[in-house]
């Protein structure tokens, strides 16, 4: 099988040409750095299967990234067949800089001009031919977003990796053009594979090429010493790149016709932009965008329409049960779905239709034909309330993650993420972080894994690690589950406050957590210079309907697995734990307290009791520590063990949840239940949310930080950190929601530390300027 | 207090009882599976296209 | 006249005449194509005043004013239509 690269600039459109030739769906967004990794799919409709190996965007050749690292090495060591070098048209000078340094590499190669729809819509005109003979390898016109051009294209890429092609480059016409010459030689008397790449970098002075071919850096350095431009003087990395763009301005610039002459012309783009990251109303704008957001997910009172016209709840109007708020007819049912005293949000709509409707129903229907069989009464708990109630919570919690998720596709695809990074950068810059930081953080809000994997755009090694290390503080589309069944729980419980505000609030905290701990480890443990934010804007465009859903589905798929699988063995492995005693008996519901996991979990119970769920809450109180275990293997595992437990607490003698069991697939109702159960304060359970925020994530971003962070002692520090952090987050929040006036302990500690950290910054650095 | 032993087991039982081990055992497995090959779980949600281990995963199939 | 590149005004262009720094900072600059003889136009400022936003070689980039620092620039006129759309 033949294997061909896919090289470019970032943003260039690659991964939307590999979607269309593999089929496959990777995740494409408009801005720069979404490919962090190779990856590779299958074309199948050449005369033979071609192996397509999706490389991250980059701009140079240089060491200067990780990703630009991968790269180079892919190109340079795993020799592929061919390397389709995809310029962007529409911004063909700096894409062709990328070019003539991989023309430098002896492997066959094939560029493809792509967005040549766009190019043509502006006017402008692309002489292809003249191109490719000017830069001798073959040149396809592509469109990869509408598919136009691509077998064309596969079918030179084949051609070519029949033939064997010789670097050329592109500084033959400069004055260092003997030395690379005389480099060169050297190095093919050393057998060295891409000789020509190879002596170009290392007259450029390249770290790794300097590492790698000593012997030979003798002939550099000596020729250096002989050697003066008059503009550059010795510095041979300005000459080459110098001479690149030249020779491109000169060589392949003029094959571009631009139909206006106007230098600086005002795209759609650039008027988007006036309003966009305008001086005052950028900021403004970009906080109106993410609580729209919030409010299009979440919000029962659309617009406020509700509360602005005080329209009469379904209580009121006497089509609901008034103490259970249960609506009494089906048609009132239905109408719920999309109206209670206010309108209910898109995304709410979405979530009642998926929950009332569809899972409850269902679910309901499969509880009551196992009720009816005559299996044993364990059996019917397992399946009614283990299995079903578990995995239909946490399934319950599918329709808002969708619907958060599909907004930030859209802003990640429209462009504006990069401009988010733009607008941010000053302040990020205040905690040692450049605005980049700000593009895996907010995937953060997503799912932690991809956030972390993301970090690699960022150059700065101790700026990643930051990263890495707060990424779970933006709170994930797993722990959502945990802010509103818990918050919906509280406001109905306690009848006090509101649970968008909550949700919200808890949102904010974890960026508060987050914001604190960078700037606490950029100036202790991470101390370093703020990493340089040299990053390009892309053009704006609306996203594509084709991506947005291939997006959806991916993640609608792997949630549904995740739920059917893990979930589902830790809610049995949950269930079988409160159902056996040490003994190996079989317990009622009623002997829970005897069971294995509330015996292990009432001695860690005495641990929280600073987060307000520890001791005071007597003999349920374990429930808690079992969740936010059971939360280390998958977030959403958290409500899923409430409802598992709602169940056995509900047949304990002396506690009376009325209503609440018979629907415990609900979220809310679980906690409700824990609530009656353990009697726990509305601080305390903020405090929970708060510690299963911050605290240790799931086992799969674990992992992924332990691959990303690749350092043992970084990574258990790492672990230590989330502990100590959530710990720390918990009790302040629990202390001082109980007791307002602790706030003024904690300032005080808080600014005890920041003025420790301060003095002996101030100490050291007196230290460094007197060595 | 009864014991599983002294449980009454019916067909509906048996499977029952299989059906939930054969799942757990297979989860931890995969998870064994998966660490002695290299490769911490995978949950990289809506981004397997950006995940190393779904496409090495995806790679050996 | 010459200036560095941070002190340019919104709406001001120039050609870039030598570029400073140190070594990953120009290096990241020279990839992304400023080089001596480039064209630079400074499109906006962030709303907190850093970063830049300049048009370089037909694209937008973005860059701190500290990087920007690092670009000696020779300055042309002001660009007529960009002036004209910040209002001026």
């Amino acid at each position: 099988m033949k294997k061909f690269a896919l090289a470019g600039n970032p943003n260039c459109g690659k991964t939307t040409l590999f979607n269309n030739l593999t089929g496959s769906t990777a995740h494409v967004g408009n801005w720069p750095g979404v490919t962090v990794d190779k990856r590779e799919g299958v074309y199948k409709k050449c005369a033979e299967l071609v192996s397509i190996v999706d490389l991250p965007g980059i701009y140079s050749l240089s060491p200067y990234t990780p990703e630009e690292v991968i790269a180079r090495n892919y190109i340079s060591d795993d020799k592929p067949d061919c390397v389709i070098n995809i310029v962007d048209a529409t911004n063909l000078e700096r894409n062709l800089y990328l070019t003539t340094q991989v023309l430098e590499m002896d492997v066959p190669m094939v560029i493809a001009l792509n967005m040549m729809d766009a190019v043509e819509k502006n006017g402008d005109k692309i002489d292809a031919r003249e191109l490719e003979k000017r830069l001798g390898v073959p040149v396809v016109k592509i469109s990869a977003l509408r598919s136009q051009g691509l077998s064309e294209l596969m079918d030179k890429a084949y051609n070519e990796s029949k033939k064997q092609r010789f670097g050329i480059t592109v500084l033959e016409e400069s004055n260092i053009a003997h030395l690379i010459a005389d480099v060169k030689t050297a190095l093919t008397g050393e057998d060295v594979s891409n000789p020509l790449f190879h002596a170009v970098k290392l007259v450029e002075g390249d770290e790794i090429e300097v590492d790698m071919h000593k012997e030979v850096l003798g002939v550099v350095e000596a020729f250096k010493k002989t050697f003066k431009d008059d503009i550059f003087g010795t510095d041979f990395e300005a000459l080459i790149a110098d001479a690149r763009y030249k020779y491109i301005s000169e060589h392949f610039a003029p094959v571009f016709e631009r139909k206006t002459k106007e230098k600086f012309k005002m795209t759609k783009s650039d008027k988007a932009d006036r309003v966009l990251t305008h001086k005052i109303w950028g900021i403004p704008i970009f906080i109106l965008i993410l609580f729209a957001i919030f409010h299009l997910t979440f919000s029962e009172d659309f617009l406020f329409l509700g509360s602005i016209f005080g329209l009469p709840s379904l209580v009121d109007l006497g089509m609901a049960d008034p103490i259970t708020e249960e609506p009494l007819t089906y048609g009132a049912k239905w109408l719920s779905v999309v109206y209670n005293g206010g309108v209910m949000s898109p995304g709410v709509m979405i979530n009642n239709l998926w929950n009332d409707i569809m899972v409850g129903e269902l679910f309901g229907w499969i509880q009551g034909l196992v009720e009816q069989s005559n299996m044993s009464d364990w059996a019917v708990g397992l399946i009614n309330n283990g299995i079903i109630d578990g995995v239909g919570s946490v399934l319950s919690f599918l329709p808002p993650i969708l619907v958060l998720f599909l907004f930030f596709s859209i802003l990640e695809d429209s462009g504006y993420m990069a401009r988010i990074a733009f607008i941010l950068d000053r302040m990020f810059r205040r905690f040692g972080l450049s605005g980049r930081a700000f593009m895996p953080m907010i995937m953060g809000f997503g799912c932690s894994v991809p956030a972390m994997i993301n970090t690699r755009t960022l150059a700065d090694e101790k700026e990643r690690t930051a990263t890495v290390r707060v990424i779970p503080f933006f709170s994930c589309g797993a722990k959502l589950p945990i802010l509103t069944a818990i918050a919906g729980a509280m406001v109905v419980a306690f009848g006090a406050g509101n649970a968008d505000l909550i949700t919200f609030a808890m949102y904010i905290l974890g960026i508060v957590v987050a914001i604190l701990s960078v700037l606490f480890m950029r100036s202790t443990t991470l101390k370093g210079e703020t990493p340089p934010f040299i990053m390009e804007l892309p053009a704006y465009h609306a996203p594509q309907f084709k991506n947005l859903m291939l997006h959806l589905w991916d993640k609608t798929k792997h949630f549904i697995k995740k739920a059917f699988t893990v979930i589902l063995a830790s809610t049995i492995v949950i269930w079988l734990l409160t159902h056996f005693s040490f003994s190996w008996k079989l317990l009622e519901d009623e002997q829970v307290n005897e069971s294995i996991i509330a015996n292990i979990a009432t001695l860690l119970q005495p641990l929280f009791t600073p987060l307000g769920f520890g001791s005071q809450l007597g003999e349920y109180g374990w429930v808690f520590v079992v969740a936010a275990i059971a939360g280390l293997i998958a977030k959403e595992n958290v409500i899923g063990t409430f409802a598992t437990l709602a169940v056995c607490l509900s047949a304990v003698g002396g506690l009376d949840f009325g209503s609440l069991v018979l629907d415990a697939a609900d979220g809310v109702d679980a906690v409700r239940a824990m609530i009656t159960a353990t009697g726990i304060t509305g601080p305390a359970l903020i405090a929970f949310i708060a510690f299963n925020m911050t605290t240790i994530p799931c086992f799969a971003a674990v992992g992924t930080a332990k691959g990303e962070l690749q350092n043992k002692k970084r990574f258990n520090f790492t672990l230590l950190f989330w502990l100590v952090s959530s710990y720390i987050v918990g009790a302040a929040v629990y202390t001082i929601g109980s007791w307002w006036w602790t706030c003024f302990i904690w300032i005080a500690v808080l600014a005890g530390i920041v003025t420790f950290v301060v003095l002996r910054n101030k100490k050291l650095a007196k230290k460094e300027a007197l060595l | 207090m009864t014991s599983l032993l002294c449980a009454s087991l019916g067909a509906g039982e048996i499977v029952l009882i299989i059906a939930c081990s054969a799942l757990v055992l297979g989860v931890i497995v995969a998870a064994i599976v998966r660490r002695i090959k290299g490769k911490p779980s995978c949950d990289c949600g809506e981004c397997c296209g950006l995940c190393e281990h779904c496409n090495a995963s995806k790679k050996n199939k | 006249m010459e200036k560095t590149l941070d002190l340019f005004t919104v709406g001001e262009s120039g050609i870039v005449k030598s570029v400073a720094g140190e070594g990953k900072i120009k290096r990241r600059l020279f990839d992304m194509g400023i080089t001596n003889g480039a064209e630079i136009l400074l499109r906006k400022k962030a709303p907190l005043g850093d970063p830049l936003e300049v048009t370089v070689r037909g694209y937008e980039l973005t860059l701190r004013k500290t990087e920007a620092a690092c670009v000696n620039m020779n300055v042309q006129a002001e660009t007529a239509t960009v002036a004209k759309e910040n209002g001026k």
